[in-house]
């Protein structure tokens, strides 16, 4: 029993079953739209100018980035990170929603899953790229060579990083694929195209919603959920130990594992809001998508938010409770108060402050503002990666060797290539696929919008 | 050519209704399609799957085949130590946990195609196409030794139970 | 269904936790007598460290229902409510401490902390005045919101309304914000500051893991033992599996907080951080130390995968009996080796056990009888008594 007249209406317009299908389906059927070009046009504008960049960099080198001998991790680990942060919301969404029982997910997940695709698609680019001899990429998987066989250093966090991101990726996408073999099945059955039938044939795998098949499709997708709720974990707790393993002062904390999660499902949250409020706007999905979605997401937002700024604070004690001088200066020369102050206190004030504003209802309730708010979450988490990044490498231990890092014109250009890559991916799901999960919808539809009368002696 | 007495209804809930109506006069309901998963209707028609103990499986075979490679590289096959940890390290703590997750929802992902035998291409035809939509349907298949009196029996208890429209079908759906 | 409710204190059980409180009493005051009173006051802290933890994890995971407006969990936020009037009795027992300062920190002793620099650094933080002040404020913080939290619960038994119910949402964001900085600063200053060098980033972040899933895990068992006595006939398997899923997930959370520390240490393998570590592995603590991670998470992971054993009374029961023990477990690898430094288990450790759980038990119980067993007029009461599906 769901309680409408306390929790409000979650899907609007007193829908039926077939309203919610032609809804979700209406605008794959109507001509491709102005906008959708436009952008198609700008994302892949941005794409071949981060295709530039890669050409640059293969044929260059390393050398082609800002990089010196101090800071040898420059924008290419920071975006990387930033990247794989922002995939971490579709899995977010539905796995730990479901196990606290959030109906309100159906109609956000499938759009998070997606996002997730592309984003790790995004993000593996850059690890591939920084090995600057991309055509012995291969050396990383463990295969029986003419080396000796000398194996994989399997105690290095980059070779579970590779291991983990590329599970990761293989994981998000069965997940995401059994989810929407029925949604394909229900545009095989309804579309008079001759060619969408062929498609979406072949890609429904032949599904007829039987019990059984039914039975078996929860189940593999509460287990394959189950199984990537841990991953998902410790995908960014592996990406975490890129830096903390080492001894490098403000990268040896222990509590990076669980900060870099929280921080990966911020960015996450961050990024769907300001995916779901565009698609919303252009696709009119006003009363699938409605203002109560928008203000859970909100609201466990201002919670996330929370967490992360007890984190930079417990750094910030630990580091002067430690009494290590070294940490000391990472975190109050350098940091705070040194070269690298804009960088801290940007992250400082998008991702521990400027959420707060969250705790206004009115501001949850205005979608201008949720929209500008989720811009800074995005921005404010890439800082949190800069900061972490450059500042722990420039000036290390050895003040001989202090450097300071700007990017070149190529590393940025791959930066924006990747995001043009994202775009692109995020495009055609708006146009090809169903952006929200019709069969799910359905299942929560009834529950969360008859008001049902319930006397205290019920 | 075997045949199904097939009740189209437009509610999940009469649709519950009617299958308990069925199966108290003996009727073996073959069969519900739906838009959506109906909750409570596996456990009307006693369906389980084995799936879990499957991945179980699956994982558990992963988890020693990871540590028994790990082992034989690190250990016996080529041991060199990396930055003075031991030869069988924590490390393989990490790699064998996502990997079990690998090789677990790999083939968790393969068998519940192969169970529900679906496959990319598979031609299918629905008795009632709008069960993608908006319809649900209950199927009883006709077997030889059904009488008349039986099927009109069937017809009449769907149509009592809320059916919109009972029509036969010889669509063989599952193949 | 009747919604009136009232959970009546048994005398035999009433009976039964004055003897276990008496045991408690006489072994602490025996513990003094026989000169082992480094013991007895490790012990102390461990008990009322422990209990603490208890109840506010129990408080903890009721805010999180507030937040989360899960529905399910309605009718059984009067347990997490009767757990956090113990903080009351608790600020009572921790003051007592007070007493065994000298005892059992380094850093209150002030001619050690003259004649070490990081000691002395840490000395703005770590002394006395400070470290009481801090206690202070931090238990009037806990108990005045808990209190209104109930105080507000029981109103709107009569009220009704979403009034209160809003009210007290609020009031949980602030609770969770509270307790974020200031259980970890409890954790850090009456724990970690045992082993007064070392530090860990995420010592805070685990002990709060640790509270939350040993809280939760309490609460699931007081309702499956109230329902087996017949009050809570709402109890379905589906509650049941939802308890479950909680104490499986956080038991895996916990595993994993235990292992980014340890991991992390291990790596980097710096001797101001292995020193935490060596005396724990590297003795007769040994056993403990894995013992700890077993009970903690192994077990409860191993056995709650099969939610048929989550979904059975018995199942509940037992798995929650395991992480009592793993979370006393847990609690004495943190204080022991850093103050007495010898692994027995002497009478003390189970006479001062049994003597608080008497008295938890016995002040949860008679919180309980004091107000209706059910929230009757919580909005979202329905979907915890109707929850078929």
């Amino acid at each position: 029993m769901y309680n409408t007249r306390v929790r409000g209406v979650l899907i609007k317009g007193n829908k039926s079953y077939s309203d919610i299908t032609h809804d979700v389906l209406r605008p794959m059927n109507e001509k491709t739209p102005l906008w959708w070009w436009v952008a198609a046009f700008l994302a892949s504008g941005a794409l071949f100018w981060g295709v530039w960049g890669f050409y640059n960099t293969i044929s260059t080198g390393i050398g082609a980035w800002g990089l010196n001998n101090n800071v040898a991790w420059g924008w290419a680990i920071i975006n990387f990170v930033w990247w794989i942060g922002i995939g971490h919301a579709g899995t977010a969404f539905s796995i730990f929603l479901l196990i606290v029982r959030q109906k309100w997910r159906t109609s956000i997940n499938r759009a998070a899953e997606a996002m997730t695709i592309f984003a790790v698609m995004a993000a593996g680019l850059f690890p591939l790229i920084h090995m600057g001899r991309i055509w012995d990429g291969f050396f990383i998987f463990p295969y029986w060579n003419t080396r000796g066989p000398l194996w994989d250093n399997f105690n290095s966090p980059l070779f579970w990083d590779v291991v983990a991101i590329s599970t990761y990726f293989m994981a998000s996408f069965a997940f995401w694929y059994i989810g929407m073999i029925p949604d394909f099945a229900t545009i095989r059955e309804r579309t008079t195209s001759k060619m969408k039938q062929k498609i979406y044939g072949i890609l429904s795998f032949g599904w007829i919603g039987s019990a059984k098949g039914w039975l078996r499709f929860e189940t593999a997708a509460v287990l394959l959920g189950g199984m990537a709720a841990p991953l998902v974990v410790s995908v960014h707790s592996i990406v975490s130990m890129d830096f903390s393993v080492s001894v490098v002062p403000g990268w040896h904390t222990t509590i990076f594992p669980p900060y870099f999660v929280v921080g990966a499902i911020f960015s996450g949250f961050g990024m769907v809001l300001t995916l779901m409020i565009i698609l919303r706007k252009v696709y009119r999905f006003k009363d699938i998508v409605t203002d109560a979605h928008f203000d859970a997401v909100a609201r466990i937002l201002t919670f996330i938010s929370l967490i992360m700024g007890t984190a930079y604070l417990t750094e910030l004690f630990m580091a002067w409770y430690s009494g290590n001088e070294y940490e000391l200066f990472t975190f109050m020369k350098n940091r705070v108060t040194g070269d690298y102050k804009f960088a801290y206190w940007t992250m400082l004030t998008c991702n521990a402050f400027i959420p707060q504003l969250f705790w206004f209802k009115k501001i949850r309730k205005n979608i201008t503002m949720v929209f500008i708010i989720s811009i800074f979450i995005n921005i404010g988490m890439w800082f949190e990666r800069y900061v972490i990044v450059v500042t722990s490498l420039s000036k290390d231990s050895l003040p001989a060797t202090w450097a300071t890092y700007s990017p070149t014109i190529t590393e940025i250009s791959i930066f924006v290539g990747t995001i043009g890559l994202f775009l692109m991916g995020v495009l055609m799901f708006f146009r090809f696929v169903p952006t929200i999960a019709i069969s799910e919808v359905k299942g929560v539809l009834k529950e969360t919008t008859t008001l049902k009368s319930f006397t205290d002696e019920d | 050519m075997r045949t199904n007495i097939i009740g189209i209804y437009e509610d999940e809930e009469v649709v519950l209704k009617a299958v308990d109506k069925l199966q108290e006069n003996g009727v073996t309901v073959a069969d519900v399609m739906s838009p959506f998963p109906i909750h409570g209707i596996f456990e009307r028609l006693k369906l389980t799957t084995r799936l879990p103990l499957a991945t179980f499986l699956y994982g558990t075979a992963g988890a020693i085949t990871m540590f028994a490679f790990l082992y034989w590289s690190s250990v016996i096959n080529y041991p060199l130590k990396f930055g003075g940890k031991p030869l069988n390290t924590l490390s393989f703590i990490i790699i064998i946990f996502v990997l079990t997750i690998n090789i677990g929802t790999l083939f968790t992902f393969l068998t519940y195609f192969v169970r529900d035998k679906l496959y990319p291409g598979k031609q299918v035809t629905l008795p009632v196409p709008e069960t993608t939509n908006d319809k649900f349907v209950i199927v009883v298949s006709k077997t030889e030794n059904m009488t008349e009196g039986d099927v009109s029996n069937i017809n009449k208890i769907m149509k009592e139970s809320g059916a919109i429209e009972i029509k036969e079908s010889d669509v063989n759906y599952n193949s | 269904m009747n919604l009136d409710i009232q959970f009546k204190v048994g005398s035999k059980f009433r009976t039964s936790m004055f003897v276990m409180i008496a045991i408690g009493l006489i072994t602490i005051v025996a513990g003094f007598l026989t000169g082992d009173t480094h013991r007895t006051w490790a012990n102390l802290l461990l008990n009322n460290f422990y209990f603490l933890s208890l109840a506010i994890g129990a408080i903890f995971w009721m805010t999180m229902q507030a937040i989360t407006q899960s529905g399910w969990s309605s009718s059984y936020l009067r347990i997490p409510q009767a757990m956090g009037i113990y903080l009351i009795v608790s600020f009572v027992l921790w003051f007592v401490m007070f007493f065994g300062i000298h005892d059992l920190y380094h850093w209150s002793h002030t001619e050690a902390v003259q004649n070490d620099p990081i000691l002395l650094h840490k000395s703005a933080y770590l002394n006395l005045p400070f470290f009481a002040l801090r206690f202070v404020v931090f238990f009037a913080l806990w108990i005045f919101i808990t209190i209104r939290i109930r105080r507000m619960s029981i109103k709107e038994d009569t009220e009704g309304g979403t009034r209160l119910f809003g009210k007290i949402e609020f009031s949980s964001k602030v609770l969770i914000f509270v307790l974020a900085f200031t259980f970890s600063l409890f954790s850090i200053d009456w724990l970690m500051s045992l082993d007064a060098h070392w530090y860990s980033t995420i010592y805070a972040v685990k002990k709060f893991v640790s509270a939350f899933l040993h809280g939760t895990a309490l609460v699931a068992a007081i309702a499956v033992i109230l329902h087996m006595q017949g009050y809570f006939p709402q109890l379905t398997k589906k509650h049941k599996a939802d308890f479950q899923r909680y104490i499986f997930a956080l038991s895996i959370i916990w595993a994993y907080m235990w292992l980014s520390q340890y991991l992390l240490i291990w790596y980097a393998n710096i001797p101001e951080e292995t020193v935490y570590y060596v005396p724990r592995i590297m003795s007769e603590y040994k056993t403990l130390f894995y013992a700890e991670l077993v009970l903690n998470w192994f077990v409860p992971f191993l056995f709650l995968m099969w939610n048929r054993i989550g979904k059975t009374n018995w199942g509940i029961l037992t798995i929650v009996a395991i992480l009592i023990v793993g979370q006393w477990v847990e609690l004495y690898m943190s204080i022991m080796p850093g103050t007495v430094e010898s692994h027995k288990i002497t009478y003390i450790e189970i006479g001062s056990f049994i003597g608080y759980f008497g008295l938890f038990a016995f002040v949860v119980a008679t919180a309980l009888s004091k107000a209706n067993l059910i929230p009757k007029k919580h909005p979202y009461l329905m979907e915890s008594l109707h929850d078929e599906h």
